[in-house]
């Protein structure tokens, strides 16, 4: 019986961390609302996401936006059609439905303003487009967007209250001369932290087609072998008429330094609606040369080489100055009394016994021989006045001990 | 146990009988459906882009917003480092956008006022200040449709930028630059751009996105707000 209990207290022990670690696996896969393409076109894959049409003036586009909820809950989802307009850093973006309607947005008519969507399901919401008359050539852009009917509301305070939409971008384009006309403005560094360097390369579109630009970065050191330590980029549209600010994020070298920064952008010039050249078109940003700040370690190190650097530098300079001077200075003959050592002559004439060794050449153990005929500096010292013997303390003509 | 010659009794027996022949018959029918080839339906909607906010089990925070810093009364105009301040996107409420496979060309988050360039914070009555007036930083009226000063800056650059799906890199996803709103300059702020090259499947989320009003002159005191639309938009 006590088996049974003790089995019976462990499946339920079991069934409990079972429970337990199945928790997170329930948290909620929001996928959201949204819209797609209801007809993607198969000659061109960009249409499974956004609305492409090449049309000419008066001509009139049916289609549909199929309207999603992603959601597990019944949603009640407004759709309507907007003007594109320019974000900050050229980004692209669509207006908001209060806003008159000038452009693409007045072009469309959707079957419904509304639909209601039970959980997990989607309809296509039928619209026409229609060009007007007398447009000029080139790519015009606006939005159909979908959101929440029910009005965003507030809990307490003050503050930003939000609401969210999902658009996807109707690009028109009508024929004619179409160009697209890339060209760097500036391009921009800064600190974004310790460890990252924000680099912002600004583009300009002066022609009436959005382009493609694969963009790119490439920062070498001027100091270390030229290495290149970072590249970064992408291709990014930059649209009609803007001026588009992209920001790349680049991982600072440890040891900092000097480092040239350059920038350069690829595209396709447009030939017709749909059609880009086959050559690439290369423009380049002005190569610039940047100072970047060391991480604190490197600083460290470099701190403690360059003060090693600088100890060793000053002690050869002072050892090659002092060669230098002692080599020019006069000498006279000097015959080495009995029971004089090479420090006690040293000490007599006011002159390191090593210097005596060098320019007499003589080798260690430094021993001298009474008799011997040596060089020591003319006008100092006078042979005999020494007292003591500076470096043993011990009067003249102790011999020292053998320098080492 | 005798035999009921009742005739009622008979006509229940025989309905009976009758019943359990064809449940016996079914029974039959569905084991030999059951020996051919199943069909099964299962249909997974498309996915589409979309923005939310989210807490840190993806569950969407109900009644989303972003508190500003309070401020008292002032005679002059509260800017640069004496702004009203907030931060938009934290560990419990984060700027998601998920994308699984709907937007294959890139996309955008951008955020702008819901009513468009002439919004205005209010309190609900007749006191309002603007949200992007350029004049003076926002301390004084400009030449816009309306006669309130006030802008409000917001900058993504600082903010840090997570992914949240098993194989996506936020490599060619950057972030907006600082930016103020400006009537009919800047009606929008870029949070997030992706390029063409970016993940098709894709989900993550911003955290710390500064933001800073300016407070005109002698504002009167009172709890303001401004309705701000978050738009993912496929390119």
């Amino acid at each position: 019986m006590r088996k049974i209990r003790l089995a019976a207290s462990g499946i339920l022990v079991l069934l409990a961390v079972m429970s337990i670690q199945a928790h997170p696996a329930s948290a909620i896969e929001t996928s959201g609302i949204g819209a797609l393409p209801a007809h993607p076109r198969a000659d061109n894959p960009r249409t499974k996401s956004i609305f492409v049409y090449d049309v000419t003036a008066a001509d009139i586009v049916t289609d549909g936006v199929k309207v999603v909820n992603n959601t597990d809950t019944a949603k009640i989802m407004a759709v309507y059609p907007v003007d594109s307009q320019a974000s900050s850093d050229g980004a692209f973006a669509c207006a908001q439905m209060v806003e008159p309607k000038k452009g693409v947005g007045s072009w469309i008519k959707l079957a419904q303003d509304e639909v209601t969507l039970a959980a997990n399901s989607s309809q296509v919401v039928p619209f026409t487009l229609t060009v007007p008359k007398g447009i000029t050539p080139g790519e015009h852009n606006g939005c159909i967007v979908v959101q929440d009917a029910a009005p965003a509301t507030q809990t307490a305070g003050n503050g930003i209250v939000l609401s969210f939409r999902s658009a996807l971008r109707v690009a028109v384009t009508t024929p004619g001369a179409l160009e697209s006309e890339l060209s760097f403005v500036d391009v921009k560094s800064h600190d974004i932290n310790k460890a990252t360097l924000g680099v912002s390369p600004i583009l300009q579109n002066k022609g009436n087609v959005s382009s493609d630009a694969n963009i790119y970065i490439k920062i070498t050191g001027l100091l270390w072998l030229h290495y290149p330590f970072a590249d970064s980029g992408g291709q990014f549209p930059v649209f009609p008429g803007t001026i588009s600010r992209f920001n790349f994020e680049l991982k600072k070298p440890f040891w900092g330094g000097w480092y040239r920064r350059e920038a350069l952008a690829t595209y396709r010039k447009p030939l017709s609606s749909g059609q880009l050249s086959d050559n690439v078109t290369t423009i380049r940003g002005k190569t610039t040369i940047i100072f970047i700040a060391p991480k604190p370690a490197a600083l460290a190190i470099e701190i403690f080489v360059m003060l090693v650097l600088i100890v060793l530098v000053a002690m050869l300079a002072r050892q090659i100055w002092v060669h230098h001077r002692l080599r020019h200075l006069p000498t006279k003959p000097y015959t080495v009394r009995k029971g004089e050592t090479i420090d006690v002559i040293g000490s007599r004439f006011h002159i390191s016994w090593r210097w005596l060794a060098e320019i007499n050449h003589i080798k260690s153990p430094y021993t001298l021989h009474s008799g011997m005929v040596i060089k020591v500096p003319a006008g100092q010292g006078k042979p005999g006045s020494a007292k003591n013997n500076p470096r043993t303390g011990q009067p003249q003509g102790t011999p020292p001990p053998a320098p080492k | 146990m005798g035999t009921n010659k009742n005739p009622g009794v008979i006509f229940l027996r025989s309905i009976l009988s009758l019943f359990l022949m064809a449940v016996v018959a079914n029974a039959s029918v569905g084991n030999a459906k059951a020996a051919s080839t199943p069909t099964f339906n299962q249909t997974i909607n498309a996915g589409v882009l979309s923005t939310d906010i989210l807490d840190a089990s993806r569950v969407p925070v109900a009644s989303p917003s972003v508190a500003m810093t309070t401020k008292s009364f002032l005679f002059s105009c509260a800017s640069g480092a004496s702004a009203s301040t907030g931060t938009f996107g934290s560990g419990t409420q984060r700027i998601y956008v998920i994308n699984p496979s709907g937007a294959n060309n890139g996309w955008t988050l951008t955020m702008a006022a819901t009513a468009g360039p002439t919004a205005v914070w209010s309190d609900g009555g007749t006191n309002t200040y603007d949200f992007n007036d350029a004049t003076t930083a926002g301390c004084t009226d400009g030449v816009d449709t309306d006669t309130k000063a006030g802008q409000l800056t917001v900058d993504p650059s600082v903010s840090t930028l997570t992914t949240d799906c098993t194989s996506c890199v936020a490599t060619n996803v950057t972030k907006g630059s600082s930016a103020a709103f400006v009537e009919t300059t800047t009606n929008s702020v870029t949070l997030l751009s992706a390029a063409l090259a970016s993940d098709d499947v894709w989900r993550g989320y911003l955290t710390g996105v500064t933001l800073s009003q300016t407070i005109p002159a002698e504002q009167p005191a009172a709890s303001y707000t401004i309705n701000m639309t978050l738009t993912a938009t496929a390119l």
